[in-house]
């Protein structure tokens, strides 16, 4: 992405490839995640539980996408991805079976 | 500070590129979106002729279903287990009558057929004008309305590809324009004077970067309004229940179906539904004005049918549904949302009344298309002023072979061909577009930002041929679909081969003028109603439609001919001063 106003030093986006696909594929996959995962734990009704989670992930994509592209370290965006997707596979794998 | 300037323009950047990767796709389906409101009962009341205006007083819910359920079980043999009943609407006496064989479990069916019904013929045998057959989601892509309206609003929910790919596509637009709108609001930090104030600078870019400020500033609200309840509609229905749903209930789907559509599975013994215009006679008594949209039987002829009759109760903005005992035709709630009264199933249903504008009448949906217009020409603005942007700092103004012409002694000097990113460090390997490049993009945009209007005006002129040479509802919708993509390649191809750019963009608004007008002489000379007729049988919808579209290509006429006219004077212009104009 731009990079070149910023000087060879320091640019807007560091490790750009990287955290494109964290913003465009992982957060996608993320947000489905948290998503599915919150209709098992949500506190609200039955059908709330379904709802209440489809009404936020846009929410939720938009957020991990912005967080993604301008987190300081692209590391910092790794973990908290790695973390909402083995948290809400772990909670998914548990509720099926 | 230095963290919020380094913030400001990563959000910068992103609101750039976001919208210019998205910015052709995103127009196509915002321009679509803006004519497709009126689809469904405008546009059908024009589209066929044979839509009487006005409902028959006879036209009987229950007969209609009755009547459909009898063809249902001569044409497929098989019971019928739900139906679903779109009543006509003022205007458009179309309905329809979708019937679902029963499942073998006793849960609702997907398999079935949908009969289009002439309530202005009543509800006799002849009032069946039409049928599909398939599943749900072959039912709702096939013929809901007409052709025309058919071909509108699959083009914009999923640019007629397949399932689901097609909604995941036009989700994936609904979030970007949810970033592009958001990031918008962080970067133009003075929003209200931009509002407020409408400057016309010198200079091509900056004018598209003002006209683009001033539209993003009044279309804030209803852009982000349309980028969620955009993303809602793709992604709800083909991933997002689905997959919340299966997991939310431990893998059971009958189970997570019952409780979300809140209708138990049904009782295997056979009891004949209740009337369902004394049920509709229910209604009205308990919401004087209530609209109906439709009517759902759920379990048809079972013991534990259920009868849910959905519509706005007098200046509602969102639907509310009135349940019914099915057996008995006991009243049994009046329901906001989906399923219950929760609050969240509420605001679900009101965000997608809102995206289509459904609620308040024609002057709602005629507000909607002028703000689809506008946020459509907002996505093009940002795309031209990025391209005009980046051209220029590549290689001059974008495409000119002057500007390519100064950009090539400069690469050379510095070892690199012409085409290095703008500003990057002698060294840096040229990968982004040459100014060539941008001055290729800056006609396609030019190309798709008129050919998407001559592809929806051609297919406006060409429906009633169409529905002319065609009998089949869905071999006509294919080939209304042949004509837009034809003549959008049609206009693309014109507008990167042909010179000067700004004269080829005049002769096609021209062409748009003249389709426009077309579809006006088309349909009095094959269908034999000019607006004159639909005015004297107060066919207001039908008359309003012929009026837009006069006026549209009055207007568009002479501003592509003035714009025509403009580039051949400033072709001339620059070669008499040698220059070469793009």
């Amino acid at each position: 992405m731009a990079t070149a106003d910023q000087g060879p030093t320091r640019p807007l986006f560091p490790r750009r490839r990287l955290r494109l696909a964290l913003a465009v594929p992982g957060a996608l996959v993320a947000a489905l995640a948290v998503t599915a995962g919150l209709s098992l734990y949500a506190p609200v009704g039955q059908v709330d539980r379904i709802l209440l989670p489809v009404i936020l992930f846009p929410f939720l994509f938009v957020g991990l996408f912005f967080f993604a592209l301008m987190a300081p370290r692209v590391r910092w965006v790794g973990l908290v991805f790695a973390l909402l997707i083995l948290g809400h596979g772990a909670l998914i794998a548990r509720g099926l079976g | 500070m230095a963290r919020t300037s380094r913030a400001f323009r990563q959000m910068h950047a992103i609101h750039a590129w976001t919208g210019a990767v998205t910015a052709l796709a995103l127009y196509v389906v915002m321009l679509t979106g803006a004519v497709a409101v009126f689809a469904r009962h405008d546009l059908a009341a024009w589209a066929d002729p044979a839509v009487n205006a006005e409902t028959d007083p006879g036209f009987s819910a229950e007969r209609a279903l009755r009547l459909s359920i009898a063809r249902f079980q001569a044409e497929t043999g098989a019971p019928a287990g739900s139906a679903i009943l779109f009543f006509p609407q003022p205007g458009a006496a179309r309905a329809h009558v979708s019937i679902m064989a029963a499942a073998e479990d006793g849960a609702a069916g997907h398999d079935g057929v949908d009969y289009r019904l002439d309530a202005g013929r009543g509800t006799d045998a002849s009032a069946v004008v039409g049928r599909a057959a398939g599943d749900t989601e072959r039912l709702y892509q096939t013929d809901w309305t007409t052709p025309l309206g058919s071909f509108l609003v699959h083009l914009h929910t999923d640019l007629w590809l397949p399932p689901p790919w097609g909604r995941y596509l036009t989700g994936l637009l609904g979030l970007t324009l949810l970033i592009s709108a958001l990031s918008g609001l962080v970067i133009h930090r003075r929003l209200l004077r931009d509002a407020l104030l409408l400057r016309w600078p010198r200079g091509r870019s900056a004018r598209w970067r003002e006209a683009h400020k001033s539209v993003g500033a009044w279309g804030l609200l209803f852009n982000l309004m349309i980028g969620l309840t955009g993303t809602l509609l793709s992604f709800a229905a083909a991933l997002l229940l689905p997959i919340v749903a299966v997991i939310g209930f431990g893998g059971d789907v009958a189970e997570a179906e019952r409780v979300f559509v809140g209708i138990p599975p049904a009782a295997g013994v056979e009891r004949p539904t209740a009337d369902l215009d004394r049920l509709m006679a229910d209604v009205s008594t308990r919401s004087p004005g209530f609209r109906p949209a439709f009517l759902h039987v759920h379990h048809l002829d079972d013991a534990a049918a259920v009868v849910d009759v959905t519509g706005f109760d007098r200046g509602a903005v969102s639907q509310a549904k009135y349940r019914f005992d099915g057996a008995t035709g006991a009243f049994r709630s009046r329901l906001d949302g989906l399923a219950d009264d929760a609050a969240l199933s509420k605001t679900l249903a009101m965000l997608l009344s809102l995206h289509f504008g459904n609620f308040g009448g024609g002057l709602v949906k005629a507000a909607w298309a002028l703000l689809g217009v506008a946020s459509a020409g907002l996505v093009l603005s940002g795309l031209m002023s990025w391209v005009e942007r980046r051209g220029r700092l590549v290689a001059g103004p974008v495409g000119s072979a002057a500007g390519a012409r100064l950009a090539a002694p400069l690469a050379a000097q510095a070892g690199k061909p012409a085409g290095r990113r703008a500003g990057a460090p002698a060294g840096t390997p040229g990968r982004a577009p040459s100014g060539r490049g941008y001055g290729l993009l800056a006609r396609l945009a030019g190309g798709v930002g008129v050919g998407v209007p001559l592809g929806l005006a051609g297919v406006m002129a060409a429906a009633h041929p169409m529905a002319a040479l065609t009998p089949s509802s869905a071999a006509a919708t294919g080939a209304l679909t042949l004509v837009f993509w034809s003549l959008v390649a049609l206009a693309c191809a014109l507008a990167i081969a042909l010179r000067p750019l700004a004269s080829v963009l005049g002769g096609l608004l021209t062409a748009v003028a003249i389709c426009l007008l077309a579809a006006v002489v088309a349909r009095g000379f094959l269908a034999g109603v000019w607006p004159w007729h639909s005015l004297a049988e107060a066919r207001w919808s039908v008359v309003m439609t012929d009026l837009v579209l006069v006026g549209l290509s009055g207007g568009l006429a002479w501003a592509g001919l003035r714009l025509a006219r403009l580039g051949l004077a400033r072709r001339a212009a620059g070669e008499r001063a040698g220059a070469v104009v793009p």
